[in-house]
């Protein structure tokens, strides 16, 4: 089986090349396309292979060569691509769409993966011709945000969604998002995220011993309005008002948003928020044995890849309730749950969280660790992708 | 006679009719105005002399080209202005890269009589603190907000060297002033406060003074940014629909909070409550304040804020936050209410609280709000001020 995976760059974030190494682990074809990206993502595996779109060097003339020799050799898929690109406006922009369209027939894939829903428009003849199964992960604010607040890209997906063959949903709730947006429920497989087994390792067995006279949280993740990062500021407020000690770090690289840093002036925060940049993934599971609780604020989520890690580790979890939280986390069971937009709620289940006994914590930690080693380990997650590939007739363009 | 030279990021456009208005008065007044502006807008102030400054062109070669041309020019042309900008400039650690960049930021003004030259917003001052010294000039910077509350956070300590050079500071709230104290501007050198002003000729009363109909209408002016504090007036928004009180929150404005805002409404189900109404003109903004009951200042920062002296003009119910000037804009209880800021609580509270008071109190309110703005923020008494403050 050969699967191309588009996520518009060769350097994508890690669940997605974790899904890439367990695909080719598990002896599948894996071909990415996407813009060259100096480090990205390679493997020594001879299944797999990478399609470059944009290069960093000479782009136009390597670019103009390619479609040289793509005509010459390769002249049938070369004809059957003019077809995808004959609507596109400007002589430079159509070549581009040619050129890149070329390529995938070349490869010929099975299936093509699209990894984000923002994708989808660039491909449309592509998907509406259906000489390719085509597969769509549904994950971020492209399903659940974007189409709220821009109606053209909401009837986009009412007219491409049904078009396409298969549907990857992060969460439950991802896939009902998409539901409303045309998807036929029928072709939705829910497929959890995995945690890397380096988050799994990490867990140690023994009595939670993370406050110790002081509260320590921490947030992970990029600057972004939908991750919340205002209320955790105010929910900190509403802590020091309470009196309770705490220190509360937020892990998140690029320029600090003026917002942020005027609040921490302005509730007088500086001497217990610290902002540090992030750390490579692979240090992750040693910073988090760092603190006492994770709090992830967002005000919307697929289901949080950090979260899973954090509960992998035994790092205990506060969350919002956004998006697919709820689906992992069970309220006061091996974690906790808060509304959205709601910093006093926040403060209020820290407070609790302080006051619990060490041994009411280390179980809830126990069974969150237990919750992401039955439900969202490689083990389970590869076969189900492998089994929703499968499950698509394979097409064909002609060849 | 010599003019004043107003140095501005771009010609004023939309959101920012206080500058227009200022330079308009002026002109009116007999002041010789020319605007210096780093950004063309295509937007030019009637019988305004409008100097664009140099541009930054992308390509390296034609950059390199371009700046070593206007500086040489300027240098042969104003050879002293330029020896006292470049001494100046070496003699405060500046390298000669950076004072080459400088003048060439600065140059478009050389050549023009001035008595004074006005940087409107401070952060338009740095790296030109020398600009004056060059062109024989006196230097006066305005405080806004945003310069003055906001960029140091990311750039500390950035308006050391301006304080040394500036003669006179106008800061537009009393709160900004003591935010530029802390900033490090010397209490010894004068300063003066101008509050910003409406054309009251424009904005009338409406009818009706004080009286709430169901829904209650409840409108915000302003760019959809975070400062703005939109967020938590739609968290109020949402706390009074649970509480079963009939709203329809409108806000005009565009920006880059758009998105966040958008989905705000959509997560707490206001779609039949909250309309953003996007950008409109200022006579349509007028037409929306004339229809509503209340006006809703949510600010987490604000400078001063015109749209709140419009509506207190228009007679509506203004409740604002306490952030920076809006409690020097509004009188708590007189001619509005303040608001702790960031508080969804407080403003939905307070929102409850007016609808809830007697007519005829609220009338009172509105009508002290119409005599504040007639006797405090009129175009022509700005324009006075202005007129002592280059003056003295």
């Amino acid at each position: 089986m050969k699967i191309l995976i588009i996520e518009g760059s060769l350097s994508p974030p890690v669940f997605i090349r974790s899904l890439m190494e367990g695909l080719l682990a598990h002896g599948v074809a894996v071909g990415l396309l996407g813009n060259y990206t100096p480090n990205g993502f390679n493997s020594s595996s001879p299944l797999f292979t990478r399609l470059i779109t944009r290069y960093s060097k000479f782009n136009t003339l390597r670019l103009l060569l390619s479609c040289f020799v793509l005509c010459l050799v390769h002249n049938k898929a070369w004809r059957v691509a003019a077809g995808y690109v004959q609507n596109v406006d400007g002589m430079r922009l159509r070549l581009k769409h040619w050129r890149t369209h070329a390529l995938i027939l070349v490869y010929e894939p099975d299936v093509i993966h699209f990894q984000w829903a923002a994708h989808i428009e660039f491909y449309e003849p592509l998907i509406r011709a259906k000489h390719i199964k085509t597969v769509l992960s549904l994950r971020g604010r492209h399903i659940n945000v974007t189409p709220h607040v821009v109606p053209s890209l909401k009837q986009l997906y009412a007219d491409l969604f049904p078009q396409i063959s298969g549907f990857h949903a992060v969460s439950k709730a991802m896939a009902t998002a998409a539901i409303q947006h045309g998807a036929p429920a029928g072709r939705i497989r829910v497929i959890h995220s995995f945690v890397p087994s380096d988050f799994i390792k990490a867990y140690r067995n023994e009595p939670f011993g993370g406050i110790n006279g002081s509260l320590k949280i921490v947030s992970v993740g990029r600057f972004h309005w939908q991750k919340g990062y205002t209320d955790a500021v105010l929910a900190m407020r509403k802590l020091k008002d309470k009196n309770i000690k705490f220190s509360y770090t937020i892990v998140s690289s690029g320029k600090i948003p003026t917002e942020i840093l005027y609040l921490l002036k302005q509730l007088d925060l500086a001497a217990e928020v610290e902002i540090i940049p992030g750390v490579p993934h692979a240090e992750m599971p040693t910073l988090m044995t760092k603190f006492s609780i994770l709090l992830l604020p967002s005000l919307e989520e697929g289901i949080a890849n950090v979260v899973l890690e954090a509960m992998a580790v035994g790092l205990p979890v506060l969350s919002t309730r956004c998006g697919g939280m709820a689906e992992v986390i069970e309220h006061g069971v091996n974690g906790w749950l808060v509304p959205v937009r709601n910093p006093e709620a926040i403060a209020t289940e820290l407070e609790y969280f302080s006051q619990q006994s060490i041994e009411t914590i280390t179980l809830t930690r126990e069974k969150a660790h237990q919750t992401i080693v039955n439900n969202y380990v490689q083990e389970k997650s590869i076969p189900r992708f492998v089994d929703l590939y499968s499950s698509l007739n394979k097409g064909s363009w002609g060849v | 006679m010599k003019g004043i030279g107003i140095i501005l990021a771009s010609n004023p456009g939309y959101s920012e009719t206080f500058l227009m208005n200022k330079i308009s008065y002026l002109k009116k007044a007999g002041l010789q105005v020319i605007v210096f502006a780093d950004r063309d807008r295509n937007a030019r102030i009637k019988d305004c002399k409008t100097v664009i400054a140099h541009q930054v062109a992308e390509t390296a070669w034609i950059r390199f080209l371009k700046i070593g041309w206007v500086i040489l020019y300027t240098t042969l042309v104003h050879p002293a202005a330029c020896t006292r900008f470049f001494l100046s400039e070496l003699k405060d650690g500046r390298s000669w890269l950076v004072a080459c960049k400088n003048l060439y930021r600065s140059c478009h003004v050389f050549g023009y009589s001035l008595a004074w030259i006005h940087f409107e917003f401070a952060t338009l001052a740095l790296g030109r603190e020398n600009l004056c010294r060059a062109v024989k000039a006196r230097m006066a910077v305005s405080v806004r907000g945003f310069d003055i509350s906001l960029y140091p956070l990311s750039h500390p300590n950035c308006y050391i060297l301006l304080w040394k050079r500036v003669d006179k500071l106008h800061s537009i709230s009393d709160d900004l002033y003591l935010e530029a104290l802390r900033q490090g501007f010397p209490a010894e050198k004068p300063w003066v406060k101008i509050t910003p002003a409406i054309n009251t000729d424009i904005v009338k009363p409406k009818m009706n003074l004080g009286l709430i109909g169901n829904p209650v209408k409840v409108v915000s002016v302003g760019r959809l940014e975070w400062k703005k504090g939109f967020e938590y007036a739609i968290r109020a928004i949402c706390l009074l629909k649970q509480v079963g009180i009939s709203i329809e929150y409108r806000i005009v404005g565009e920006g880059s909070e758009r998105e966040s805002l958008a989905y705000s409404i959509v997560q707490q189900q206001l779609q039949h409550e909250v309309i953003l109404k996007g950008r409109l003109s200022h006579s349509e903004t007028l037409q929306v304040m004339h229809e509503a009951d209340i006006y809703l200042q949510p600010s987490v920062q604000e400078g001063f804020c015109n749209a709140l002296i419009e509506a207190q003009a228009t007679g509506l119910l203004c409740i604002a936050t306490n952030a920076e000037g809006l409690s020097e804009n509004v009188i708590n209880e007189e001619s509005g209410w303040i608001v702790p800021k960031v508080n969804p609580h407080a403003l939905a509270k307070k929102i409850q609280e007016v609808i809830e008071l007697p007519a005829a109190v609220r009338k009172g309110i509105a009508e002290n709000a119409i005599h504040r703005v007639n006797s405090n923020f009129r175009l022509e008494s700005q324009v006075r001020q202005f007129n002592d403050f280059y003056a003295n």
